[in-house]
């Protein structure tokens, strides 16, 4: 920020840096390596840093002991519906209150915006009364029907009206003297141009789905049903310890889509975030 | 042609507001009448609810559970909130160099962001364990004796304020980050040129300027950590001896466990005014110096 640093600076950036990495890192290397060591080995003292022996046997275990790719599904399917629930819901309702005219606008708007303040974590008695009357207790549409415009979309509703605002309105204004109508307009002009913002609001979306844990506790009561979160610390013994080796495998593989993902589109996760709230 | 257009113009707003408002209303906003009509019953699910008028907020009062739970809530807010603003801050204006590697830094230090919380929450229970954890053995360096980091009323709650600002640093970082290019470089060369050193650019010109994502990330941060139960749950049961029971905790354990689900709502309906009572102060925050408008 201040410009050139002189090459002492950097060193010592650079070694600060690097020591501050170690802790960042080591938690996610330790969950790794401890999954695939024998369950001795992750209790020897000192730590064992680089697993010694090797033994895979606890990730078909984590199949043995509960329908996990059941519930691998779970998680996976109702985290894209959700997503793309979301990001349809929000940039519809962004669009709106960033382009379309209409009476008590702010008014709504401000209404929308006190959504944020109504998380499920308040609401959940009423919610599980509500779904318990319509017959849906241990099923997945609370999981689904409650995010797709819940508090969480209300954040997304909000990031897409900032970058709609922040649109030049010309491209909009030039279509619809060409007789294109509003949808067209939504749907070819601006919904393209507002790629990286939906981008944020589907990367968030579908993180936030995905680490759910609440709603699955409260709602759920058949394995063959529960989402990944949810699973994971059910791996115990008879007398109810945990089973370390085999929580750590499921957690590995709960916790490897989301980080490939993350690899893979840092750039997405990093920028769309940066995006998101703070323009406008 | 004019009444096509506003017929057309009609449509748009039933469909682009009507439904994901109808959706908002059925979801969001009814609850919190229905809480409200619920936190004065005595409601279990199995019976029909009974009035039974303010008694539950009666017995909240005289509840040192519910006293117990609000204070640990605060206190994790209290410390967790400032901690990790600050931490996040020096994090951000670390990686804030064009260094060769500094992106991937970057990235590194977001990992924890991404890593689902449950699966963070088994690690770091092995991390902490008291006879064989890493945490002890790092302070068997320094000949300081074991430490009992999930066990001891005392250490419980400040293990898991520890672990959750680690897991959030990254996402507050990335948004200072962003607000920090945003700020024109030449005002620091101006700054320069006029005698100011680092520590008084910072606190003279950055800090100021970063007004906007600070209220952003306070609010953001004030709202989640009222709301935090996973790690709790997950970590220590609200344990030990209560001293880790968090409200959102308490509330599950209250409607769930003991399926008080009318005292459970008020409990809920105290939840929501603390939330609405913190974020109308930070919007007036916001609306007074007009940068979100």
């Amino acid at each position: 920020m201040n410009g050139e640093l002189s090459p002492r600076m950097k060193v010592v950036v650079y070694g600060l840096m690097s020591v501050l990495l170690i802790p960042f890192v080591f938690p996610t290397w330790w969950m790794v390596t401890s999954s695939i060591k024998p369950i001795s080995d992750i209790f020897a003292f000192p730590p064992e840093i680089v697993p010694s022996r090797l033994d895979l046997s606890t990730y078909a275990k984590v199949f043995e002991l509960q329908p996990f790719a059941q519930q691998y599904w779970n998680s996976a399917y109702i985290a894209a519906v959700v997503t793309v629930g979301t990001m349809l819901f929000s940039s519809m309702a962004g669009y709106a209150f960033a382009r379309i005219r209409f009476p008590f606008a702010n008014t709504l708007f401000m209404i929308v915006l006190l959504g944020l303040l109504i998380p499920s974590e308040v609401t959940i008695v009423p919610l599980f009364r509500i779904f318990l009357s319509w017959g849906m207790v241990n099923t997945h549409w609370p999981l689904i029907l409650v995010p797709i415009f819940g508090a969480p979309s209300v954040f997304a509703t909000f990031v897409m009206r900032q970058y709609f605002i922040a649109l030049p309105v010309e491209l909009e204004e030039a279509a619809r003297v060409d007789g294109l109508g509003r949808f067209k307009i939504f749907r070819t002009i601006a919904l393209p141009l507002a790629r990286p913002a939906l981008g944020a609001v589907g990367i968030f979306t579908f993180l936030h789905s995905w680490n759910l844990y609440l709603e699955p506790i409260v709602f759920l009561s058949s394995p063959e049903k529960f989402t990944l979160p949810q699973a994971l610390t059910q791996f115990t013994d008879a007398y109810g310890g945990a089973m370390w080796n085999i929580q750590l495998a499921a957690a590995t593989m709960t916790a490897i889509p989301v980080l490939i993902v993350f690899i893979v589109a840092q750039k997405q996760f990093i920028e769309g975030l940066a995006h998101t709230g703070l323009k406008g | 042609m004019a009444s096509t257009i506003k017929r057309q113009q009609l449509q748009i707003r039933l469909i682009f507001l009507g439904i994901p408002l109808a959706w908002l209303v059925v979801f969001v906003v009814s609850p919190i009448f229905l809480i409200f009509y619920l936190s004065f019953t005595d409601y279990n699910i199995l019976s029909p609810a009974q009035m039974i008028g303010t008694l539950n907020y009666e017995d909240l009062w005289f509840d040192s559970l519910f006293w117990k739970a609000t204070w640990n809530t605060f206190f994790y807010t209290v410390v967790s909130v400032p901690l990790g603003i600050v931490f996040s801050l020096l994090l951000a204006v670390l990686v804030n160099r064009r260094l060769p590697g500094a992106a991937l830094y970057r990235s590194i230090f977001y990992i924890p962001v991404v890593t689902p919380l449950v699966a963070v929450s088994v690690v770091w229970i092995l991390i902490y364990q008291t006879s064989n954890g890493l945490a002890n053995y790092v302070l068997s360096w320094i000949n300081v004796p074991p430490q009992q980091w999930l066990t001891s009323s005392t250490l419980a709650m400040p293990s898991i304020i520890v672990m959750s600002i680690w897991k959030g640093l990254g996402f507050n970082m990335v948004i200072f980050l962003a607000a920090l290019q945003a700020i024109p470089r030449e005002l620091h060369e101006a700054a320069w040129v006029d005698g100011a050193g680092r520590f008084r650019s910072f606190f003279s010109i950055t800090l100021p300027l970063l007004r906007p994502a600070m209220i952003y990330v306070v609010v953001t941060s004030i709202i989640s950590s009222f709301q935090v139960f996973t790690q709790v749950f997950v970590m220590t049961e609200g344990g030990p001896n209560n001293a880790t029971v968090t409200l959102v905790h308490l509330i599950y354990r209250t409607a769930f466990l003991n399926l008080d689900m009318g005292y459970a709502s008020a409990m809920a309906m105290l939840l929501f005014v603390l939330l609405v009572a913190t974020s109308l102060t930070s919007f007036w925050l916001m609306s007074r110096n007009n940068y979100y408008a």
